[in-house]
């Protein structure tokens, strides 16, 4: 297997208000791939992006993008990084400076990284062309734009400099479906064109498992599983995955309806994070944080739940009673 | 609001005296007709608003039936006129929005009402859930004050303790855990899925025969959200209550309605059974939106997307069939000739000339060609000549 674009290790982050938002999390994205981080609002998703693009410090652990450290990097190699690894956030109407023209937003992310002048303006409009924005709407401001439009400018900004890596935030969330469906078929366009990783940010359980090649589900600023997207939606192991799929409305399934809110992040339950709420959750889980463990034999998918190993599921707990 | 002095004497006093438990106090009084059924029944809606330059048509005539005791979901994307609509039945606009057309609950005339009448059908007869849970509850009141001002308003409990122990009863009933500590907080010390069964509480505390529920989810985590849909189930179970559903959410749609209708630009564009029109859609648009929802099966990347935007609210063309521009079904006419509801099979009516007798369209593969409609797309069920005037509000039986 090729070297990983992105390794992130144990990272953590407290907030000053006492929120441990996340809390030693670890993941690694190789080139190309779509890495998916699923979870509510609250589990730290958003925040693991910020510790990934550095633009928030970590408290604990590293970054290394393409082998290297960012955690420790400053000035020019810091930039020449960030222009590798670039993000598009959930809402465009609030990240695309209103004072700019949309090919002014564009040409201001090259400027930054000091692309050459003469290319700037060529470079800019056929951004705008490759993800579908028309060439009439090149001189409009941010608030011309419909919101789908306005996403299409975000991805065309954070393609500007060739990204190795990018993060998308919540980067469909705000679309109604029939123009989220077409986002995100320009966004595997792009990246069977280009080449680049995703890691795409969502709470949208069917989005991200379209997208994605594997699968991190957080919970209370842990990662509860890992997998590859397909074997995690056939077979969830950890039972929080399983009551979070289990949740998306449709007709006449099977449910799982989990009993209570989620806990306070401040002030986290002992142990596994996740057993105030766990209908299999036994004595022992408040005993010890639950590490993560090979599903099934298979390492490629881990679940952090100790009853992994007794084959005890939330499902076969529910076909039992 | 804490005293009756507010409330002026109702017009006729022995009737008002007849009604009132107390007779010394006139809050709680209904001022109006009371409905004797729960049949929610709207016709011809149509909500205008205007400002100096424009006027926006939000919603531009459209015809559903809440039948006593079931759930109607008007299914819809941003700025397709659900949530106006919604608002517009239930009399929260000020007069400076045009609302036309008629809605009856239970034979009362809820648009010929005066204000005071009104007041007495709102949150008693019929009960909005509001989307915004933080915006819509008052943060310097403790919630147990605000479910009580329902209660004594109309008149279901008087005395401030009792009121304040039906409060709690509420509360339980919502799912809150520890309601007696519940009542004496503060919005701000809820998490959003309890300010949201707050709200529903609240809404509930009357014993509606409606309830009016605006995207009651939209804000809330999946896992919430499934636990806030099995409470509507179980309370309209329990109360036998009426549910007009607003949501964009296709498998909170599936999940909840007896009848779905699907608006677009301010226009209802389909409208039947839940399990058909989201099963055997008959509208182009439908069958679209279904379509645009990744699923397990679908490669990745290939979402069929209904090519172009919805329009915003009032911007629709008003010639010829909104949906047109987008639709890859439409042929000349649909530009020119706005389309009827008709139906498409039992109690199942759709707005679509492609459909208009002539060929059904099903959820299926899009058609090879993207030009006018393609015979090998013929699925799903027969159009029905037999059934009723092609008036979605007049199937009920």
């Amino acid at each position: 297997m090729t070297a990983p674009i992105l390794l992130a290790e144990h990272l953590s982050k407290r907030f000053d208000n006492g929120v441990l938002a996340v809390d030693d999390v670890s993941l690694t994205v190789h080139p190309g791939e779509t890495v998916g981080i699923v979870g509510e609002s609250g589990c730290g998703k958003s925040t693991t992006g910020k510790l990934i693009l550095r633009l928030l410090e970590t408290d604990s652990g590293y970054v290394a993008f393409d082998g290297k450290n960012i955690g420790t990097m400053s000035g020019q190699r810091l930039q020449e990084v960030r222009k590798q690894l670039q993000l598009v956030p959930q809402n465009p109407q609030t990240s695309l400076n209103p004072r700019l023209t949309i090919t002014e937003a564009i040409a201001f992310n090259l400027r930054s990284h000091r692309w050459p002048r003469r290319d700037v303006a060529p470079r800019t409009a056929s951004l705008l062309d490759r993800v579908g924005v028309p060439a009439a709407y090149a001189h409009r401001y941010p608030h011309e734009l419909s919101g789908g439009q306005l996403q299409r400018v975000a991805i065309a900004r954070a393609l500007s400099t060739d990204p190795k890596l990018i993060v998308c935030d919540e980067a469909v969330s705000a679309l109604d479906k029939s123009v989220q469906a077409q986002v995100l078929n320009l966004l595997v366009e792009l990246q069977r064109d280009l080449g680049m990783a995703y890691l795409f940010i969502s709470h949208d359980l069917g989005v991200v498992e379209h997208l994605s090649d594997r699968v991190v589900v957080m919970y209370l600023g842990r990662i509860v599983e890992e997998s590859a997207a397909s074997a995690l939606w056939q077979h969830p192991a950890h039972p929080y995955t399983e009551a979070l799929f289990s949740s998306v409305p449709g007709p006449g399934r099977q449910r799982l309806v989990l009993t209570g809110d989620l806990p306070s992040p401040a002030n986290p339950p002992s142990g596994c994070g996740f057993r105030t709420r766990c209908p299999v959750a036994i004595a022992a889980c408040a005993e010890a944080r639950p590490d993560a463990v090979a599903v099934a034999g298979d390492s490629s998918h881990q679940a952090a739940c100790i009853r992994i190993g007794e084959g005890v599921t939330a499902a076969t707990r529910i076909g039992a009673a | 609001m804490t005293t009756a002095t507010r409330i002026d004497t109702p017009p006729d006093i022995s009737e008002a005296l007849l009604n009132a438990p107390h007779p010394s106090r006139f809050r709680g009084v209904r001022t109006g007709p009371a409905p004797t059924e729960g049949t929610l029944k709207v016709e011809d809606l149509a909500v205008t608003f205007r400002s100096k330059r424009k006027a926006v048509e939000a919603v531009r005539g459209i015809s559903f039936t809440v039948e006593a005791g079931k759930t109607l979901v008007l299914l819809g994307e941003s700025g397709s006129g659900k949530s106006v609509s919604a608002r517009a039945v239930m009399r929260l606009y000020s007069d400076a929005v045009t609302v036309t057309g008629r809605a009856t609950l239970g034979g009362v005339d809820l648009f010929d009402l005066d204000d005071r009448a009104m007041q007495s059908i709102r949150g008693r007869d019929m009960a909005l859930v509001p989307q915004d849970a933080s915006g819509s509850l008052d943060p310097l009141r403790r919630v147990g004050s605000q479910i009580a001002e329902v209660l004594r308003r109309h008149g279901i409990e008087h005395g401030r303790k009792a009121a304040r122990q039906r409060a709690a009863d509420l509360l339980a009933q919502v799912g809150i855990p520890d309601p007696a500590r519940a009542v004496r907080s503060y919005p701000h010390e809820l998490s959003g899925g309890m300010r949201q069964r707050v709200l529903i509480a609240i809404a509930i505390a009357c014993e509606p025969k409606v309830l009016v529920a605006d995207e009651p989810t939209t804000a809330l985590d999946v896992t919430i959200q499934a636990q806030v849909l099995d409470l509507f189930a179980k309370l309209q179970a329990d109360l036998g209550m009426g549910l007009l559903l607003v949501t964009h959410d296709v498998g909170v749609a599936l999940q909840m309605a007896d009848r779905v209708a699907v608006m677009y630009a301010g226009r209802l564009v389909e409208e039947g059974p839940g399990a058909t029109v989201l099963g055997e859609s008959a509208h182009p648009y439908t069958a679209g939106l279904l379509r645009a929802v990744p699923t397990p099966e679908t490669p990745r990347g290939q979402l069929q997307a209904i090519p172009g935007q919805p329009p915003a609210a009032g911007e629709a063309v008003d010639e010829g069939c909104s949906f047109a521009p987008r639709c890859v079904f439409a042929v000349g006419e649909c530009g020119t000739h706005r389309p009827a509801l008709v139906p498409v099979g039992a109690v199942h009516w759709a707005a679509c000339p492609v459909v208009n007798g002539r060929v059904p369209v099903a959820v299926g593969p899009p058609p090879s060609s993207a030009v006018g409609p393609s015979p090998s797309s013929a699925v799903g069920p027969p159009p029905s000549s037999a059934v009723g005037p092609p008036q979605p509000g007049a199937e009920a039986s």
